[in-house]
This record gives structure tokens, sequence and C-alpha cells, in this order.
């Protein structure tokens, strides 16, 4: 079983990814580790009262918890667990202790790059994820050619291409 | 009675009564002490006047008298009795004084003892001297206390009926105060019926309950305004659908009556008139339809309905109807297990629900591609119906599911405005939802959550 890391931004789109892990492991039950990465605060103030993750719940949107449920529901078989991490920081080393703690085997590289991000301490991690020594899959999304009509709609996880 | 006047008398009662507690309180523990303070000043008035009285030395008495009439006040009816105790123990009594016996034997045994007749005091002390053994009684009237007492009974009596009037008014006001916004909001519905639903109550922007109260009402306004307005557009709508065919029926009729004419003319116009009659049954129908689903809890003939399965039926009856349509069922978010597929519902009007839906993406998009994809989440399932056809406008979104509306674009379309309205009834007597977003000239796409 591997635990497979990929990062996001809390769209639909995001999720997308994981038809292409699934894809690349046919034989193989995953553990799917969504990723989002923040910033640490500036502000003395706001380092005081920064909490883990109580702030950041909220970034997560219902039609995204919506997505989880319905991709966990197609590959029920293939993906054993699939979560939300936070991962605060933007060093290197910050990184693979995140890695290391979440015991991640592979992480997925995305090779489009719209990343949007979704609050103003988010940011897009690629660099770190290419400069990590981890094992990477590069991939992009299957149908991402499609026009798309809203981000947050389910329709932005549909593989089949027009 | 009235939540105002209730809390009112609670908040008056709750501190005038402990007012009340207080005052006793002070008043008796005073009164106790102004007792003990005045036997005080009895003994020592009976100590000296023992020492005056029965002196060991002839020179003391008049020491002692001296200082007693210099430094000591003389109280109020003051008396003072010495009564020899003989050598077996009894007690010389004075006929003046009437005194219980056990106050006599106190004294014997304490050396000292306290008695009260009314207002008049009494304190017993043994004193043994050069003579024997006295008892030495004074007695006196306790005037200075019992004006004190009585001074402290009128200045807390004062204080009580002051304090307790300015709690009530205060009561009174504060409880005004905090029900004025009720009282406004009360005023303010009061004045808003169905002629001038357009009025909204002023809410603050503070976030206390009363502005959330307000701002509640004001939604529900909002609501209400809205299904008022969708009621008028109904009425209106639907006379103005029934009239139409009517009308080209009459018209025809009248045609075809104002002078003798040909068999295939008179064929001609009853076809047309059969024809009109014909799309008015439909209406009627639809809005038979329409009717019977917006009554909710009849809940005949539901069972668990395959979305899957149901889906292929759609197709197959799309198929009939129209034989060249591009209606494609997207697989790729299909769920693994069966279970996350069965809607508890009726089957007849689901299918009504989205054949009406998928029959729509067709007609509106000129028979373009359309794709209904199925995908289930832990509580819902969701279709996910999409065209590439004309859209519908931004502004006619919200108005899309009442009766007879039709966008402003689909004026080359024919159409009465009752599909999606009863697609929406049918779904949320399934407790589902029905999610549309569209872009003018791109497409739409409906998205269907039936609760699992």
């Amino acid at each position: 079983m591997k635990n497979i890391l990929i990062p996001t931004d809390f769209s639909i789109r995001s999720l997308g990814y994981v038809h292409s892990v699934v894809a690349h492991y046919p034989n193989e039950s995953v553990n799917i580790i969504f990723m989002h990465a923040l910033h640490m605060p500036d502000s003395l103030f706001d380092f005081i009262t920064y909490t883990r993750n109580s702030r950041h719940i909220e970034l997560i949107t219902a039609d995204f918890k919506d997505g989880c449920e319905i991709i966990r529901n197609k590959y029920a078989s293939s993906v054993n667990k699939l979560k939300v991490e936070f991962f605060h920081g933007n060093t290197r080393v910050a990184f693979r202790n995140f890695c290391l703690a979440q015991n991640v085997d592979v992480i997925l590289q995305p090779a489009d790059n719209d990343f949007i991000c979704p609050s103003k301490r988010s940011y897009n991690p690629a660099k770190l994820i290419a400069a990590s020594k981890y094992p990477l899959i590069k991939t992009t999304l299957t149908g991402s050619t499609r026009k798309v009509m809203a981000k947050s709609t389910i329709s932005a996880l549909l593989q089949v291409t027009e | 009675m009235k939540i105002r006047t209730k809390i009112l008398l609670i908040f008056s009662g709750l501190t005038i009564s402990t007012i009340m507690v207080m005052s006793m309180l002070v008043y008796y523990f005073s009164n106790q002490h102004s007792f003990e303070d005045f036997y005080k000043r009895l003994e020592i008035r009976a100590y000296l006047t023992a020492r005056a009285s029965l002196p060991y030395y002839e020179a003391d008495s008049v020491i002692y008298n001296e200082i007693r009439d210099e430094h000591l006040e003389k109280l109020p009816a003051e008396k003072e009795y010495l009564l020899q105790v003989t050598g077996d123990g009894q007690v010389r009594q004075d006929s003046t004084l009437q005194l219980p016996i056990y106050f006599y034997q106190q004294v014997l045994i304490n050396s000292k003892a306290t008695y009260r007749e009314g207002n008049r005091f009494y304190e017993g002390v043994l004193y043994k001297s050069k003579q024997g053994l006295y008892i030495v009684i004074v007695s006196a009237i306790n005037q200075y206390s019992s004006e004190y007492m009585s001074w402290l009974r009128k200045i807390l009596l004062i204080c009580f009926v002051v304090s307790s009037a300015i709690l009530i008014a205060g009561g009174i006001f504060f409880s005004r105060y905090i029900f004025r916004p009720i009282r406004d909001i009360m005023h303010q519905v009061k004045s808003i019926s169905s002629r001038n639903l357009h009025l909204r109550l002023n809410a603050k922007d503070s976030r206390d309950e009363i502005n959330e109260l307000a701002t509640t009402f004001n939604n529900m306004l909002d609501r209400l305004e809205t299904a008022f307005e969708t009621q008028n557009n109904f009425v209106s709508n639907a006379s103005h659908e029934l009239s139409t065919p009517l009308t080209a029926i009459i018209g025809e009729a009248e045609l075809a009556l104002n002078k003798e004419r040909t068999p295939e003319k008179y064929t001609a116009a009853l076809r047309s008139i059969l024809s009109e009659a014909g799309r008015l049954e439909h209406i009627t129908k639809s809005l038979l339809h329409l009717a019977q689903t917006g009554f909710d809890g009849k809940k005949q003939d539901w069972g668990q309905v395959r979305m899957d399965e149901l889906l292929f039926t759609i197709k197959g009856t799309v198929d009939k109807i129209h034989p060249d349509n591009k209606v494609t069922i997207d697989y790729s978010l299909f769920p693994e297990e069966e279970e996350k597929l069965s809607v508890n519902g009726n089957e007849q009007l689901l299918e009504l629900a989205l054949s009406n839906i998928v029959m729509n993406a067709i007609k509106y998009s000129n028979n373009q591609p359309v794709s209904i994809a199925l995908a289930a989440t832990d509580q819902k399932v969701l279709i996910n119906i999409k065209d590439q056809g004309i859209g519908i406008p931004q502004a006619d979104l919200p108005y899309i599911f009442s009766p007879f509306f039709r966008a402003s674009n689909t004026g080359f379309f024919k159409g009465y405005g009752i599909g999606l309205p009863l697609a929406m009834n049918i779904i949320r007597m399934h407790k589902g939802d029905i999610v549309v977003e569209s872009q003018v000239n791109v497409g739409t796409e409906i998205r269907v959550e039936l609760p699992l």
C-alpha cells in the first residue's frame, strides 16, 4: 500500500488527479493525502494566535467534500483512504519533515500549472515538490482541455473529453 | 401576563426582598448588641455601688462616690439594691423588687446575672465584702438604646421604601428600554400586509438577537414576496397560455361558419381546431400533474429506485422520441458499490422529472451533445445533465422554476414553461434539490441531488 501526496487548491479540478494516480497503480490500493500548503504568519500576534488547523478548515468547501466522497465511492476498491492535510511552512526541511510524518511514498507533480490560491496564506508548493527527493508522478488532468463552466461543479471531475 | 411585567416583578421582587432581609438582619443584630452594651454599663455601676456602699476602708467610700458622680452619667430611673446573703445561702429579699427566684440562684452560681422586664433592665452581681456576701442589683430603664433602636428602625424603613421605589421605577424603565425594539418590530410587522409586501423592517448593523430577529423576518418577507409574485404571475401566465389556443379555436370556428365553404376547407378548419384543442389538453394535463405533485405527503408506490437503471430507461425513452439525439451517459464517476445508487422514491415521477430535464437539454441545444453523469457521495446521489445549448440569462435564473415562466431567449422554441417546475416539485418531494449553472450561448449544467 502506497501513500501518495497530491497538492490541492481545494478546487474540484485538483481532485481529478486521483484518476491518474489510480491508473498509475492498477493493482494496488493507495492512500491519498491531499496537501494544502500555507505560509506561516509573519506578525507576532498572528503567530501567537495561530492554531494548527481550525482556521483553515473553512477553506475546504462543501463541494470539495462532496467531490472527495464521489471519488472515494468511485474507487472504493483501489483508494483505501483519502484525507486532507495542511502543510504549514515554506522551507524544504519543513516539507521533508511533513512528508516523513505523513509517511509519504510518492508525490504527484501536476504538470499543468493552474493553481488558484483559495486564501491569502496559500501558495503553490510546486517548487518544493520539484526539489524534494521523493519519487514523482508527473501528470496532467485527462479532461483538462475541456471548458469547465464553473470551478466548483462536479463536471470538473468528469474524465471523458468531448 | 406580559414578559415586561414578568421581568419587572422578578427583578424588583428579588432586589427588594434582598434589601428587606438585610435591613432586618441589621436591626436584629444591633438590637442584640445594644442589650449587651447596656448590661455592661449596669455591671460597672453595680461594682462601683458595691465598692462605695460596702468599702474595705471608710475613706474609699467617698472616693468611689466621687468617681461615680463625676464620671458616670446617671441612667434614667436608676435604682440600686444591696441584698445580703445569709450564711445558709438565703437571700434577704427586698419587698420593692419583683424578681424571679432563678435570677438570685444564677447570681449565686455565676456570680452575675441579667434580667429584663419590658424596658427595665436588671443586672445583679455577687460581691464579697468585709460585711459579708452581698448581691448588688442595679436596674435602669434603657431609654437611650430604645431611642437609638427606634431611630434605626425609622432609617431602615425609609431606606427600604425609597430604594424599592427607585428599583421599581428603574425596573419599569429598563424593561421598557429592553423591549422597545420588540415593540418597534411588532409595530412595523403590523403595518405590512399583502398590499405592501415590499416593506422591510429596520435592521441595524449591530449583531444582537433583536436585529437577528429583524433580519430573519426580512428574509421571510423576501421569500413571501417572491412566492406572492410567482402566484400572481402564475394566474396571468396560465390564463394567457390557456386563452391562446382558445382564441385560435374560436377564430377558426367563426371563420369557417361565416359563409358556405367547401368540405376541404371545413376539414382543414376542424383539423386546426383539433390541434389547438390538443394543445389545450396538453397544458391542462401538465397543470394537473403540477398541482398533484405540489401536494406533499401522498407517497404511494414508493420504493428503492436504482438510479443507473433509471438513466438507461430515460435514454431509451428519449431515443424513441428523438431518434437522432446525442445523449451520452458518462460512466466516469459511477460508484463501485451498488447500494450507493439506490434512492428511495417513486420511479415514474423521478423518470418524468429527469426526462423533462433531458428533453429540455436536447430541445434548447438544437440536438447538440448532452451528457448525463451519475455520481454518489456518502449522503446523496448527484445527476449532472450538461448541454451546449443557448443557456439561461443570469437575470432569469431565479425564476426558471416558477410555472409558465420562460427565459427571455427562448422565443424560437415551443414550450409552456411547465417542465422545470414539475421536475422541481418532484425532486422536492424526494427531499432533493436542483442546482442550475448556466452561461448564455455556452451551455447549461443542471445538477439534481437526491438523498440516498
